[in-house]
């Protein structure tokens, strides 16, 4: 059942088109990301589900409710921003019942729900610090407590993680789908990090240019991206230019070597644009392999669990991206080595 | 062996002369100038004034001329100076502070913005001569105004509200406004969007957001702001003394002051030290005061003790 609905909506400021035919069904409960590059207009329309930006045109509805042209303040809606945000005047436990207290709750349930938030946030003995007192990962634990202590219908965050340090952000992504699956609130998560919205999403919506480009689950993002867009915006990826060479077979022509592919191609001669994922090539298979090309190793990048050998064909680079393994053999720089890959691997964008 | 011994017995122990040194480093030259400037100009008159309100002219100890303070006509002069202070501070406080809200969070076009910050970085600084005979001219008996309501036979008498209390007042608005738009401004501009946003998202209403975030926050800036509208109206002395003129002799502290510098015949320079030490005073207890109320009002910017 559809709990957060958005239909249509389109965004207009002046002559420019932040958001336009943005269409989304979201369950209650689910983790959904808006993925995509800055200006591609994600942190636009979680800004109009908050009720921060008019929509020009289109519906919001929350739980069968019509909340478009409610303000923000009746929305019933959590939202963490990317600086925090916190009241620097306030305490934690002040910033925390901020919301009970403008909506008129009781002492006893605004202490109990301070209380409440402290505990999921493992933050109990930091309720008479102000946000200036604390870190950065702990202030934005502090937003998320203050967000959810109202019981939203719907908890927005917009790129809560961009500002911390990369170990932290690892940390408290975790801590932040944990939450949310322990309340059971339906969210949505803006970031420009795939790898914090493949992490952590039940789905994902790519943004670029104000439309979606694609929603699904991270795997199907992932392993199955519908346009060049997303391939090149998800992981790292090969882009080479190929010739058709046979079209019934999916044989193309790369640098002057053959290899088949799993995909509908064009007519014979044309130049495609084939895609392969660094992680799907390996490195002078055992036993042969019957989609091989040879090149020679261009260097070789240490990346901590994963080692990349950048490779040249004849004109053109291919990496391929192998778990570190103490025991590994690693090609020295001018080596050739043979690639080899699933011909469902080369996708044809 | 022996000299890696005497090297760190030298290290060990630096002399005092070497101690001295690396205390004293060059960076401390450029203060120089300034404290020489404090020390001759401030401190040194200051200790001066205090000496010679409590010694009479022979330079014996003495309390008559803090006992003159009692005077009917300076008691007066102060109740005049702390109302028209008070007044000015409050006003300029309330219509610099809502101007300053009008071009930076109102919403208006860019231009007026400009245009006010123009308006008062000059308004601030134009007090004395130039100043009252601007009102002077506008509002005077063959005033601009008076000019203009001639053809309806409706005359507006400056004596009744110019040359006087609330004429002072004002005057000093005048001035008092433009120097609170100047305070105030980066104070407003420091208001994160984002606070607002979060407390309107929390369910705030705009009165809740200014009640609970927004004013809390500007508090230590008003108050900062306040106190030095006060000590400036208190200590302004050529534009009451330009306004008044001779019907203002005893009107100010400031003009009561300068009075018993001025004459040799009614001057009464002991008198004078006392008032320009109790002025000290009242300036004194304006920044105690607002010290006092700026860290209450900006506990939360302290580190827990």
């Amino acid at each position: 059942m559809t709990f957060l609905e958005l239909s249509s909506l389109r965004k207009e400021f002046g002559a420019a088109v932040a958001v336009q035919d943005f269409n989304l069904q979201v369950e209650k409960g689910e983790f959904v990301s808006f993925l995509g590059p800055s200006g591609c207009g994600k942190t636009t329309v979680l800004r109009m589900i908050a009720g921060f930006e008019k929509p020009t045109r289109g519906r919001i509805i929350i739980d069968g409710k019509d909340v478009t042209a409610l303000n923000a303040n009746k929305r019933n809606i959590g939202m963490v921003f990317q600086q925090y945000a916190l009241f620097p005047n306030m305490t934690v436990a002040d910033n925390i019942q901020f919301g009970l207290k403008v909506a008129g709750a009781d002492g006893g349930l605004r202490q109990k729900r301070i209380k409440d938030m402290l505990g999921i946030i493992h933050m109990e003995q930091f309720a008479n610090r102000y946000p200036h007192q604390l870190s950065g990962g702990q202030q934005q634990r502090v937003a998320l407590a203050r967000a959810l202590a109202i019981q939203p219908q719907v908890l927005l965050l917009d790129e809560p993680l961009s500002a911390l340090d990369a170990k932290i952000r690892v940390n408290l992504r975790q801590e932040i789908r944990s939450i949310q699956r322990q309340l059971g609130i339906t969210t949505i998560f803006v970031t420009h990090d795939q790898e914090e919205a493949l992490s952590i999403s039940d789905r994902i919506v790519v943004m670029n240019q104000g439309v979606i480009d694609q929603l699904g689950t991270p795997l199907d993002i992932y392993n199955r991206p519908q346009t060049s867009f997303v391939a090149s915006f998800i992981g790292s990826l090969n882009v080479l230019q190929a010739q058709v060479v046979d079209r019934s077979a999916g044989r193309i022509r790369i640098d002057g070597q053959e290899l088949t592919t799993g995909e509908r191609i064009g007519s014979e001669a044309d130049t495609v644009t084939v895609a392969i994922r660094p992680e799907a090539v390996s490195l002078n298979h055992a036993n042969g392999h019957p989609n091989s090309i040879s090149a020679a190793v261009d260097d070789i990048y240490f990346l901590g669990s994963v080692v990349r050998v950048r490779t040249k064909l004849k004109d053109q680079f291919l990496n391929v991206d192998m778990f570190n393994n103490p025991s590994m053999a690693l090609p020295a720089r001018g080596e050739q080595v043979l690639l080899s890959f699933a011909a469902s691997a080369a996708k044809v964008l | 062996m022996a000299s890696v011994t005497t090297t760190a017995t030298t290290t060990g122990s630096p002399t005092p002369w070497v101690r001295l040194r690396s205390r004293l480093s060059f960076d401390w030259v450029g203060l120089v100038p300034f404290f020489a400037f404090v020390a001759v100009f401030l401190i040194f008159p200051a200790l001066s004034i205090v000496v010679r309100a409590l010694t009479d002219s022979a330079g014996n100890l003495t309390l008559a001329n803090i006992a003159g303070l009692t005077n009917p006509v300076i008691t007066l002069a102060y109740q005049n100076s702390l109302l028209v202070s008070l007044i000015t501070a409050v006003s300029g406080s309330v219509l610099g502070g809502l101007l300053a809200w009008a071009i930076t969070l109102g919403g208006l076009p860019g231009w007026i913005r400009s245009a006010v910050l123009s308006f008062s970085g000059v308004g601030a600084n134009f007090a004395g001569v130039p100043l009252v005979f601007a009102f002077v001219a506008l509002l005077g008996r063959i005033g601009l105004l008076n000019q203009l309501l001639k053809p309806t036979g409706v005359s507006i008498d400056p004596q009744t509200f110019l040359y006087g209390f609330w004429g002072l007042c004002i005057v000093y608005t005048y001035f008092q406004v433009p120097l609170m738009v100047l305070i105030m401004v980066p104070a407003l501009e420091g208001l994160r969007k984002e606070w607002r946003e979060a407390a309107e998202n929390l369910g705030a209403t705009q009165t809740q957001y200014w009640r609970y975030v927004a004013f809390p926050i500007l508090m230590p800036a008003i108050l900062g702001s306040a106190a030095l509208l006060f000590a400036n109206a208190f200590s302004t002395y050529v534009t009451a003394t330009a306004l008044l003129g001779a019907i203002g002799q005893t009107f100010a502290v400031t003009i009561v002051v300068a009075n018993q510098f001025r004459t040799d015949t009614f001057g009464d320079p002991g008198l004078g030290f006392a008032l320009a030490f109790s002025m000290m005073v009242v300036i004194g207890l304006t920044i105690a005061l607002y010290t006092w109320s700026r860290r209450r009002a900006e506990r939360w910017t302290r580190k827990v003790e």
